[in-house]
């Protein structure tokens, strides 16, 4: 279990993460949603150790995520950022089976059990066909589930999404998080869309300005009440067959340009 | 337990699969081990062909007793003494020298690419060669390295890369960390300093023979090859940067990905970053001291490599060293015979072949989607 208590960032003087506490139970699919620069990146970050709170702490399975070895945490919690520019050619085989890289030794090319769990984490998500492609000729969807089949290959207990629908027509939005949601890890996943995250995830913690403004389940999250300052829209929530559906309206500035024209 | 073990929809890869090797892996660790015993074999003939050639041309067949009978001591005397001195003394040094450089500079090449994430990056872009220029340069001007005696040239040059190097450390160092982009403007900005510092030796000094001594040397020779010590110093470096770089291979894979993801997956990119910045500084220095800035070889081969197997570091580093051997045996092997008996330097001939390679490669980048 991975446990956030307290936890603070700042970047110089920026206060960008103030206080959270967070905790994900095993199995769980935890949502971090919020406005931009609201922190959701920088708290996922301290949750898989890139970066070390400044206050408070991370735990994982009540040791300091700080204390725990890289290799070991690679074993353990598996992350799924979008960065690979695509200069240098690399294949997306190669690229999955990096994923063994925490299991084995200095030099030790992947065995042949790593090629397996390789090829079921690609069969998983999909793309099994993709396995001899070129990762920079894949489509955005493709890219998405390559790298989520890197992360299934590391066999970690903990999956860590930072966004992971960027980029993504609908369609694509919906298959890759189906499929992260029906994966019996645990999963942090930092989202934009709130209709996605009311779809698919069990716990929602929305930040503001680096600060927990509410947590809870999607229904107790997602109310107009708790929304409407945060994002200052207008917020309209219906149920469809239900499901939970957000409607977003611009809110009435004080200055209404046409008027004062 | 694992995901994969828990996931009920994961079945075993039946026996029978019809698709054995759905990775490939299998089929990309063919192609590589063809390719290496295919350039193995290309060098091994290069060698021999590169000691015979030049302005005394031996015959293959000679050459090949020739080195044979100094290595082994088998077969008779039946050469020129002539011959026998050309080839043991002259050029055998010569052209393993210029396979142990070409090998070098490949990999030099590939490691800095994937370091910085750049295809254009080469092992010049750190400054490095200009701060070994600069120590050549006070060497043949102004007497400089003298301590090191018969080696004064290959000494001052490399204590001049390694002061290079340390500057770019430094400068790019901050906060204990090193980023790429930081990496590569502190060696533009030093490698500029330094050139300029270069250009200032050579015009401070009155000695019209130096200067061309010094431009001669900046283009790149073989010139300084002989069974000497140095020699031996870049042998060991080059073979020890190929085992390790092998070793490491899939790291720098995850380098490339990204500083985040090599992170995730149990890797501390600082660390290694400066590692391998440390490995490679040495390593370039050491041959830009013997052998000058022999340009394009680390720019142009591990594009070369790539497109033959792959992305895979731990098949591009072997295939690159390769083909930069082969390569820069045969430029020397012309430019010591284009205009025999005068040498040409070898940058000169790296240059013209690699240039056409870089621009054949812009074309190919353009036509690759993004």
């Amino acid at each position: 279990m991975i446990e956030a208590r307290d936890v603070a960032h700042r970047y110089g003087d920026v206060v960008v993460v103030d206080g959270v506490d967070l905790r994900v139970p095993a199995g769980g699919t935890v949502g971090l949603v919020g406005p931009n620069g609201s922190g959701k990146t920088t708290l996922l970050r301290t949750l898989y150790g890139s970066l070390q709170p400044a206050a408070g702490r991370v735990e994982l399975d009540g040791t300091d995520i700080g204390e725990v070895p890289r290799k070991e945490l690679a074993r353990q919690v598996a992350v799924v950022v979008q960065e690979h520019s695509g200069d240098l050619p690399m294949r997306v085989a190669d690229l999955v089976l990096l994923g063994r890289l925490p299991h084995q030794g200095l030099s030790s090319r992947p065995s042949t059990h790593d090629r397996d769990v390789a090829t079921a984490a690609l069969r998983r998500v999909g793309a099994l066909h993709l396995a001899t492609r070129e990762y920079a000729g894949l489509s955005g969807g493709e890219k998405q589930r390559v790298l989520i089949a890197r992360a299934l290959t590391q066999e970690a207990e903990h999956l860590l999404l930072d966004e992971p629908t960027n980029h993504l027509d609908i369609r694509y939005q919906h298959e890759v998080l189906d499929l992260v949601a029906t994966l019996p890890t645990s999963v942090v996943v930092v989202l934009h869309d709130l209709n996605l995250a009311a779809r698919y995830c069990d716990h929602l913690v929305l930040l503001e300005a680096g600060r927990v403004v509410a947590q809870g389940t999607p229904d107790e999250v997602l109310v107009p009440e708790v929304l409407e300052p945060v994002y200052e829209v207008e917020v309209r929530r219906i149920e469809l067959d239900g499901e939970l559906h957000l409607l977003f309206r611009k809110a009435p500035t004080r200055i209404d340009v046409r008027k004062s024209a | 337990m694992s995901i994969l073990d828990r996931a009920p929809t994961v079945a075993p890869i039946p026996v029978d699969d019809p698709d054995r090797d759905p990775l490939g892996v299998g089929a990309q660790r063919r192609r590589a081990t063809l390719w290496v015993l295919g350039l193995t074999a290309a060098l091994l003939v290069t060698l021999v062909v590169g000691v015979g050639a030049g302005p005394v041309a031996v015959s293959p067949g000679d050459s090949f007793r020739i080195v044979l009978h100094h290595l082994t001591g088998i077969g008779d005397v039946t050469w020129e003494r002539r011959h026998d001195a050309i080839v043991w003394q002259i050029r055998t040094p010569r052209v393993i020298l210029g396979a142990a450089v070409g090998a070098g500079l490949a990999m030099a090449g590939v490691v800095l690419q994937a370091m910085v994430r750049n295809i254009l990056a080469d092992p010049y872009v750190l400054g490095i060669n200009s701060g070994a220029s600069c120590g050549a340069a006070g060497a043949i001007l102004f007497g400089a390295g003298a301590a090191f005696g018969d080696y004064a040239l290959q000494g001052s040059a490399f204590l001049g890369a390694l002061a290079a190097s340390a500057l770019v450390f430094l400068v790019a160092r901050s906060a204990g960390r090193i980023t790429s982009v930081r990496l590569l403007m502190a060696g533009v900005a030093i490698g500029y300093a330094l050139s300029a510092a270069t250009s200032f030796l050579i015009f401070a000094s009155d000695s019209a023979e130096g200067a061309r001594s010094v431009m001669f040397w900046l283009l790149g020779s073989l010139g300084l090859a002989g069974w000497n010590g140095p020699l031996a110093v870049v042998v060991v470096v080059v073979a020890a940067t190929a085992a390790t770089l092998v070793l490491t291979g899939r790291r720098l894979d995850a380098l490339v990905v990204g500083d985040e993801t090599a992170l995730t997956l149990g890797i501390h990119p600082e660390r290694f970053r400066s590692l391998l910045l440390i490995g490679v500084s040495l390593l370039v220095g050491v041959l830009v001291a013997m052998a000058g800035s022999i340009g394009f070889v680390g720019l142009v081969i591990p594009h070369l490599a790539r497109r033959l197997v792959g992305g895979a570091h731990r098949a591009v580093v072997p295939v690159a060293a390769l083909l930069g051997a082969v390569l820069l045996v045969w430029a020397d092997v012309l430019a010591r015979t284009v205009l025999a008996p005068q040498e040409i330097p070898i940058g000169i001939i790296t240059a013209l072949v690699g240039a056409p390679f870089l621009l054949l490669l812009v074309r190919r980048f353009q036509a690759v989607p993004s």
